[in-house]
């Protein structure tokens, strides 16, 4: 009886305890939405994860006078600001891929807008603290006129770096202008050596089997065989733009032999993203894009290679479109990231519902999706991703870029959700 | 014809009240006199006609205190504690004590009480909140100015105590509160504003032990327990400024008041502590109560505070770079009421006398 009595108050004494600090869990340990930057508009494009656990987001933001400058801001997993830093001269530089290197550099790579047809790449390695250990400029010229270079991305290799992306210089590839008829840009792939110095001219650089070619990511599989995901609209699959996979040589040159596309006919299939599929997923490459009919609705369209290709249909694992309706984006584009339990998330522009908003889902490893219901992040302006990582802890981070208030004033966002996509613990 | 009857009728009646009254102050000096006179029998049979029909009420009890003297010299004990039940239904604040009235007067007023079993009161008044922040939850990922304001609210309701004993009780009210409160935000974006207005309606259910002092006109008193509250509606106003000094330019966003009711938790628990003064009207009393709630409880539903009521993302972290932190309200309240005693004249079961023995050995020291 005794017992019960005491059992009684400690039970009232818990139930009537204060909630403080102490006993309550920071939430933005486990979740949260944060918007990076001061005045002006900012922007969100890619992240990564330091090996401190620090979170470096990579995006631009936009000063008087000076245009939009490339953006950095290192993060503690709270989402709280470490550092933040910019970089760029008077012209508008656009922010396009970031990552770690093996050596735990970083490797940024972005658009140099000298106007708005002509572009350059800036290339930079930096210090985890975000100073400057190397930086280059990839830029052609047509006789003395110069042509427009983009990037999509950077990728670290044995010895270096490749840069992957596109130009309208047509004389870059082999072969120079012999291309096919209404030729107007190819795909590109500058190697550079670790110290972001040019590659010897051995290298080919460029590749334009279509009309329309722009490499999205070039990855080494061995130095002899480097896979290059590009999008191209050469012919088969009636023409229209399809994801196109070509094996290049250690001098970086093509051959029919290696090259196949993937797509559907009728319809664009544009690649965004090529994320490593792990061994527990099904060793390869997940590859993710839209698909979309000119003036319809977009979908999200996957394919699932294995890691050594054939560079036929003998390299499939999944080929689908997940049936979703993103409505007709302004900027279809996609990310991808292997979830370390299985699976993929899935990240994507979605305007079905009148303004642009983040459309996360989670699919498995044979490419059906495995959430109920998809998460939808965003507000009443029109916000567009930048990409989608799995964290340390196993929760989401997303970034991307917001449009705020009623002037839709843009800001870099991250957004960190759990496993669920939710914001839970 | 008609005018000059009616006022010949009240005039009769006017007379004869008087008349009785009168007579009845001078059967009551009478009866004081036969009392210091030592002659006790005739008292009962002097004052009866008057007790029946003639006092005043304050005359009654006169009265009354001098039977129960009476009867008590007259060893009728039956009869005295008669009358002094009488006496308090006359007059229940009526105490008799060592200093002004006889002892065994004193001895017999132990075998009774006045004290209301129940005492109820009304209230109404004015409040402040003041915000407990636990966890700020905010879209921005460095530190921002942040400035809490009193806002006003009030509140209304009723409530009642049951007395142990003169002094102490046990009180459960039920109230009406609509509480408020308002946080600047300044630093976002540097140069960015916010301001964030929170109204509330609460249902609370407080119930504590109070002490109070029993005798004089003016009665102060303490209390402390605990508030069982429901937030039954809550709603905010927010307003974000965007200034950009460089560009010279400032754009408001604003809106209407949003119900986030769904985004706080509905059953909370405070602590609470208050006093004030009764102010004695007649029978009954005024009082002004000062009252310090302290909230235990984060009034955030977690689940739901990245969500709009929909179910979705809020658009107001977007809209307004808004999302709520995790917090307390506390509240300071001062309020008016009267109270009306319930006063019940009663024997009681257990006379403890030794209180009187120490209350004269005192007056002897």
């Amino acid at each position: 009886m005794k017992r019960g009595w005491i059992y009684l108050m400690v039970l009232s004494i818990l139930t009537w305890s204060c909630d403080t600090a102490s006993n309550i869990e920071p939430p933005d340990d486990s979740f949260f939405t944060k918007f990076y930057g001061n005045e002006g508009d900012q922007e969100g494009v890619d992240a990564v994860v330091n090996p401190d656990g620090t979170i470096t987001l990579f995006g631009t933001t936009e000063e008087v006078n000076f245009g939009k400058q490339l953006y950095l801001v290192n993060i503690q997993s709270n989402g709280l600001i470490n550092w933040e830093r910019t970089y760029g001269a008077d012209k508008n530089e656009i922010a396009k891929d970031i990552i770690l290197t093996n050596d735990n550099r970083l490797a940024l790579v972005a658009d140099i807008e000298n106007t708005s047809t002509e572009h350059d790449i800036l290339v930079l390695t930096l210090s985890l603290d975000g100073g400057i250990l190397a930086s280059d400029t990839i830029s052609y010229n047509n006789g003395t006129s110069p042509t427009d270079e983009t990037a999509n991305s950077i990728t670290q290799i044995s010895d270096g770096f490749i840069v992957a992306g596109s130009t309208n210089n047509l004389d870059v590839k082999p072969g120079g202008a012999s291309g096919p008829v209404n030729d107007t840009r190819d795909a590109l792939f500058v190697r550079l050596f670790d110290d972001l110095t040019v590659y010897p001219s051995i290298w080919k650089e460029a590749l334009g089997p279509g009309s329309f070619d722009e490499a999205i990511k070039v990855v080494e599989f061995s130095p002899n065989l480097f896979y290059m995901f590009t999008n191209s609209d050469k012919p088969n699959l009636d023409g229209d733009i399809n994801f196109n996979i070509i094996g290049l040589g250690s001098t970086g040159e093509g051959n029919a032999a290696n090259d196949f596309l993937l797509g559907q006919a009728g319809s664009n299939e544009t690649l965004s993203t090529v994320a490593f599929s792990p061994v527990e997923s099904g060793e390869g490459f997940l590859l993710a894009g839209i698909s979309q009919t000119p003036g319809s609705s977009a979908d999200i369209y996957i394919v699932k290679l294995r890691k050594d290709l054939n560079f036929n249909s003998s390299d499939i694992q999944v080929q689908k479109t997940l049936a979703i309706d993103l409505g007709i984006v302004s900027q279809a584009k996609v990310s991808a990231v292997a979830s370390a339990g299985s699976g993929f998330y899935i990240l994507a522009n979605d305007k079905s519902t009148g303004a642009q908003n983040f459309y996360l889902t989670k699919i498995d490893n044979s490419g059906f999706v495995v959430w109920d219901d998809a998460v939808i992040f965003g507000g009443e302006g029109d916000d567009s991703i930048g990409s989608v990582l799995e964290l340390p802890d196993g929760s989401i981070g997303i970034i991307g870029t917001f449009a705020v208030g009623r002037d839709g004033e843009t800001k870099m966002t991250f957004i960190k959700v759990n496993k669920e996509g939710k914001f839970k613990e | 014809m008609r005018s000059a009857i009616v006022a010949i009728i009240l005039s009769f009646f006017s007379l004869t009240s008087y008349g009785q009254e009168t007579g009845c102050l001078q059967t009551l000096t009478l009866a004081n006199e036969e009392f210091n006179a030592g002659r006790f029998f005739g008292i009962p049979s002097l004052l009866k006609d008057c007790l029946d029909r003639g006092f005043t009420n304050e005359q009654m009890v006169q009265a009354y205190y001098l039977l129960a003297q009476a009867y008590l010299i007259l060893d009728d004990p039956i009869a005295a504690e008669d009358s002094y039940l009488k006496l308090l239904k006359a007059d229940p604040e009526f105490i008799a004590t060592p200093e002004k009235d006889p002892i065994d007067l004193v001895y017999l007023s132990k075998k009774f009480t006045a004290t209301p079993i129940f005492t109820p009161h009304f209230r109404a008044g004015g409040n402040v909140s003041l915000v407990r922040t636990i966890h700020e939850i905010n879209t921005e990922p460095y530190p921002v100015g942040r400035n809490n304001k009193f806002r006003p609210g009030f509140q209304f309701g009723g409530g009642i105590d049951w007395n142990i004993n003169d002094n102490l009780s046990v009180g459960g009210e039920v109230l009406f509160s609509f509480k408020s409160f308002k946080i600047i935000k300044t630093g976002i974006s540097l140069d960015d504003g916010q301001e964030i207005i929170e109204r509330q309606t609460w249902f609370d259910v407080p119930l504590y032990v109070k002490y109070r002092d029993n005798l004089g006109k003016v009665r102060p008193y303490g209390y402390a327990g605990v508030s069982l509250n429901a937030l039954v509606g809550s709603s905010v106003e927010l307003f974000l400024d965007n200034l950009s000094p460089s560009l010279g330019s400032q754009v408001p966003t604003d809106g209407p008041n949003e119900k986030v009711g769904y985004k706080r938790t509905f059953l909370n628990r405070s602590l609470l502590v208050g006093g004030g003064v009764y102010y004695k009207v007649g029978r009954n009393f005024i009082f002004a109560d000062v009252r310090y709630v302290a909230g235990l409880n984060n009034l955030v539903n977690a689940e739901e505070n990245y969500q709009g009521e929909n179910g979705g993302y809020s658009q107001n972290i977007a809209r307004y770079r808004w999302i709520g932190d995790y917090y307390r309200l506390d509240n300071i309240s001062l309020s008016f009421g009267f109270v009306k005693p319930l006063y019940n004249p009663r024997k009681i079961k257990r006379v403890n006398t030794k209180r009187v023995m120490r209350d004269i050995s005192k007056e002897d020291n």
